[in-house]
C-alpha cells in the first residue's frame, strides 16, 4: 500500500541547474577572458615591435657609421632585455620561410634600414626556452650583423593568473550552488510535507513565505491539506453518528427481545443484536481511534501487561507474559490498552493461547504478541489492517469480528509514534509485533 | 431487605425505551416509575419514596450529569447512569458527579438488572459504621500514591501511570473510603462484588497481593496494605480527596 516512488539518482533538478549553470558560466568566462587578454595582448605586442624594430634600425645605422674597429665596444650598450646584437651571422638553426616576412615588425625594419637582403629564422625554443627569431643582415661594408629577438615573458605571471582564475570559478561555484538552493529547497520542503500529509493529516501547515511562487505553492498545498482533513473529518463524523444514532433503536430492539417468550427465537434476536452492537462499537471506535486526545504520559507497561493477562484468564484466554520493562514508557495510556487487547483477542481467537514477550531496549519498547494458530500467509499480512478486510476462510460468522479491530489498532499505535507489524513465528503461529518509541 | 418491591425510577428522553424499561423491570419484580425529564423526576421525588434512579446521560433541557450534581446535594438515592458509547469524557465526569455506576447503551437488560440488584446490595449491605459518604473528587492522594477514580488507574509517586484491572481497583476504592480501619474478608467481598463469603474464598486474600505488588509494597512486610491477623486487612495511610 505505502509503496513510495524513489526518484532515480542522478537525475535532480539542483543537479540538473547546477550542470547548466557552470557549464554556462564556463564557458562565458572562457570566451571573456580570451577576449580582453589576446586584446591587450595584441595591442602590447604591436607597441613593443614597433619600437623593437626602430631600435634595431638604429643599431644597424649606428654600427654602418661606426669605423669597424669600434662597432664592438658598441654593441654591448645596444643590448635590450629582449635582443642581442651580435657581429656574426645569425645561427643556422630553427626554421624560416615566408611566415616570417609577413610580420609587420620585420615590415617596418625593413622600410627603415633600406632595401638590404634579411635572413629570418624562428626558433621555437631559443635561449632560456622561448620562442626566438634571428634577424641576419649585411652591414654597409659587408661586415655579418645579427640580431636575437626573444620572445617576451609572460606580461602576467602564470601562477597569479591561474589563482585569479580558480578564485573566480571557486567563486561562481559556490554562488551557483547557492543561487540553485535557494531555487530548489521549496521544492524539496514540498514534497517533504506532501509525504507527512500521507501520514498525518494534522500535521502543522506550511510556512507560507518567501518568493511569490513558492508562498503561492505552499497556499495552494495548505488549502489541500484542509480539504482532506474536512473530507476525512466528514468521513469519520458520518460514520461515527450512524453508529452513534443507531444505539437507541438497538437498545429498543435489546428490550423488547427480553420480552419474547420463546427462547429459541429470543437467543438468535440476542445473537443479531450482539453482531450489530459489535459493529456499532467496532464502527465508533474506528472513527475515534482516528482522531486521538488522549494526552501521553509515563506507563508501567509491566502492570499494564499484567493486568490484561488477568482480564484476559477472567475471560477464559490463557496468556502468557514474559520479560519486563526497566523503564517507563510514555505514552496514551487507554488507547495502547485498546491496541494490545485488540491483538491479544485476535491470538487467542485464532491461536488457542497468546504468549507475550516484553523487551525494553535502546530505541524502545517490543512487545510480541503471539499465538499458536495457523499463522497467515505473507500476502495477508498487511491486508488485514485494511478496515473490514475479512479473510476469505473467516468470512462465516462463527470466528465474529468486524474487520476493524486491527486497523483500530494500527491506528492507535502510528497515532503516538508506534507500529504493529506482523510476522510468522519459528515454530508456528502469528507473531503481532508492537514497537513503541522511546522519544514519541 | 424490605417486603416491598424496590422502586426504580427511569429518567430518559425516549418514550420507547421508557415503556420498554418499566414493562421489563416490572416483570422482574421491581416497581418502576418513568419520567422524561428533571422537572418530572423532581415531581417524581416529591411523590414517592424512591430506591434508585436509572438515569439518562442525554437529556434535553437539564442533562443527566447537572441533575446528578443537584441530587448529590441533598442525597444519597443510589443512581445508576445510563451513557451512549462514544462519551468517555461525560463517563469520567458522570462518576466524579457522584453516580454509584454506569452503563452504556445499547445494554443488555439482564446486564441493567445485575446493576441494579448490586447497586443496591452495595449500598445496603455498608454496615452504619461505614456508610458515611466518601469524599469525593476525582482522585485519591495516599503514601504519595494517587489513585485515578475516573480512569481507574494509580498514579505512583514517581509520575508513572499504573493500570490496574477492575477487581484491584475496586478493592483499593473500598480501602480508600475506608483508611485507617480494619476490614475483613466478607466486608471486602460484600464492597467489592456484591456478594458474600464462603469460607474457603481466598479471591480476597489474592487481590490485596496483586495490590500490594502494583503498590511495590513489600509482601513480606507491607506498610500501605497491613495484615490483621484474624481479622482482615487496613490501609495504613491517611487518604486526601483531590480535585486536580
Amino acid at each position: 500500500m505505502s509503496r513510495r516512488c524513489k526518484p532515480r539518482r542522478g537525475h535532480s533538478l539542483f543537479r540538473r541547474l547546477m550542470l547548466i549553470w557552470l557549464f554556462g558560466l564556463a564557458v562565458v568566462i572562457t570566451v571573456s577572458l580570451g577576449l580582453s587578454l589576446g586584446a591587450s595582448g595584441r595591442a602590447l605586442r604591436q607597441q613593443l615591435y614597433t619600437q623593437m624594430a626602430h631600435d634595431v634600425a638604429s643599431a644597424v645605422r649606428l654600427m654602418d657609421y661606426l669605423p669597424p674597429a669600434e662597432r664592438a665596444d658598441w654593441l654591448a650598450t645596444l643590448d635590450r632585455p629582449y635582443y642581442r646584437f651580435a657581429l656574426t651571422p645569425p645561427p643556422a638553426r630553427g626554421y624560416s620561410g615566408d611566415r616570417l616576412d609577413d610580420d609587420e615588425a620585420v615590415a617596418l625594419l625593413r622600410a627603415l634600414i633600406g632595401d638590404r637582403p634579411l635572413t629570418l629564422r624562428g626558433e621555437w625554443s631559443g635561449p632560456e626556452h622561448r620562442p626566438a627569431l634571428y634577424v641576419g643582415l649585411a652591414l654597409a661594408d659587408g661586415t655579418p650583423f645579427s640580431v636575437t629577438l626573444t620572445s617576451p615573458a609572460n606580461l602576467m605571471p602564470r601562477g597569479r593568473l591561474f589563482a585569479a582564475v580558480a578564485l573566480l570559478v571557486l567563486g561562481v561555484m559556490a554562488l551557483t550552488w547557492l543561487a540553485v538552493r535557494i531555487a530548489t529547497r521549496p521544492l524539496s520542503r514540498l514534497a517533504a510535507a506532501a509525504r507527512a500529509l500521507g501520514d498525518n493529516p494534522e500535521r502543522a501547515p506550511l510556512p507560507e513565505d518567501g518568493p511569490r511562487e513558492v508562498r503561492e505553492a505552499a497556499h495552494a498545498f495548505n488549502q489541500m491539506q484542509t480539504r482532506i482533513r474536512h473530507h476525512m473529518a466528514e468521513r469519520t463524523q458520518i460514520l461515527a453518528a450512524i453508529s452513534h444514532d443507531l444505539q437507541t433503536p438497538i437498545t429498543r430492539l435489546r428490550l423488547r427481545t427480553e420480552m419474547l417468550d420463546d427462547a429459541v427465537t429470543r437467543t438468535r434476536f440476542d445473537a443479531d443484536l450482539d453482531a450489530m452492537q459489535a459493529l456499532v462499537r467496532e464502527g465508533l471506535d474506528y472513527a475515534r481511534s482516528l482522531e486521538s486526545h488522549e494526552a501521553p504520559r509515563p506507563i508501567d507497561l509491566n502492570a499494564l501487561l499484567d493486568t490484561l493477562r488477568l482480564e484476559a484468564e477472567e475471560m477464559g484466554m490463557p496468556v502468557s507474559v514474559t520479560g519486563r520493562a526497566a523503564t517507563a514508557c510514555t505514552g496514551r495510556l487507554h488507547a495502547l490498552r485498546r491496541a494490545l487487547w485488540n491483538l491479544i483477542d485476535n491470538g487467542v481467537k485464532y491461536g488457542e493461547r497468546v504468549d507475550i514477550t516484553l523487551a525494553d531496549t535502546d530505541a524502545g519498547w517490543q512487545i510480541d504478541i503471539r499465538d499458536h494458530g495457523p499463522g497467515l500467509p505473507e500476502t495477508e499480512r498487511e491486508a488485514v489492517f485494511e478496515p473490514f478486510y475479512r479473510r476469505e476462510a473467516s468470512r462465516n460468522r462463527d470466528t465474529g469480528g468486524t474487520g476493524l479491530g486491527l486497523a483500530i489498532t494500527r491506528n492507535l499505535l502510528r497515532a503516538q509514534g508506534g507500529e504493529v507489524v506482523l510476522a510468522n513465528a519459528e515454530g508456528g503461529g502469528l507473531c503481532a509485533r508492537v514497537s513503541l518509541p522511546r522519544a514519541v | 431487605m424490605t417486603d416491598t418491591p424496590d422502586h426504580i425510577l427511569i429518567v430518559d428522553d425516549d418514550r420507547e425505551i421508557r415503556s420498554l424499561l418499566c414493562d421489563y423491570l416490572e416483570r422482574q419484580g421491581l416497581r418502576c416509575t418513568a419520567v422524561a425529564d428533571g422537572r418530572q423526576m423532581q415531581a417524581a421525588l416529591a411523590a414517592h419514596r424512591v430506591d434508585l434512579i436509572v438515569l439518562d446521560l442525554m437529556l434535553p433541557g437539564e442533562d443527566g450529569l447537572a441533575l446528578c450534581r443537584r441530587l448529590r446535594v441533598d442525597s444519597q438515592i443510589p443512581i445508576l447512569m445510563l451513557t451512549a458509547r462514544g462519551d468517555d469524557m461525560d463517563r469520567i465526569l458522570g462518576l466524579e458527579m457522584g453516580a454509584d455506576d454506569y452503563l452504556a447503551k445499547p445494554f443488555v437488560p439482564r446486564e441493567l438488572l445485575a446493576r441494579i440488584s448490586a447497586v443496591l446490595r452495595r449500598t445496603r449491605a455498608l454496615p452504619p459504621n461505614l456508610a458515611e459518604p466518601t469524599t469525593h473528587g476525582r482522585y485519591q492522594d495516599f503514601a504519595g500514591w494517587r489513585l485515578d477514580t475516573a480512569e481507574r488507574h494509580l498514579i505512583a509517586p514517581d509520575g508513572v501511570t499504573v493500570p490496574l484491572t477492575g477487581g484491584e481497583y475496586r478493592l483499593l476504592a473500598v480501602f480508600l473510603a475506608h483508611p485507617q480501619r480494619v476490614l475483613n474478608r466478607d466486608q471486602l467481598l460484600e464492597l467489592t462484588q456484591g456478594r458474600e463469603a464462603d469460607a474457603f474464598d481466598r479471591s480476597i486474600d489474592l487481590l490485596v497481593s496483586r495490590l500490594r505488588a502494583r503498590l511495590r509494597d513489600d509482601a513480606r512486610e507491607p506498610a500501605i496494605l497491613k495484615t490483621v491477623r484474624g481479622e482482615g486487612y487496613v490501609l495504613a495511610a491517611a487518604v486526601a480527596g483531590a480535585a486536580e
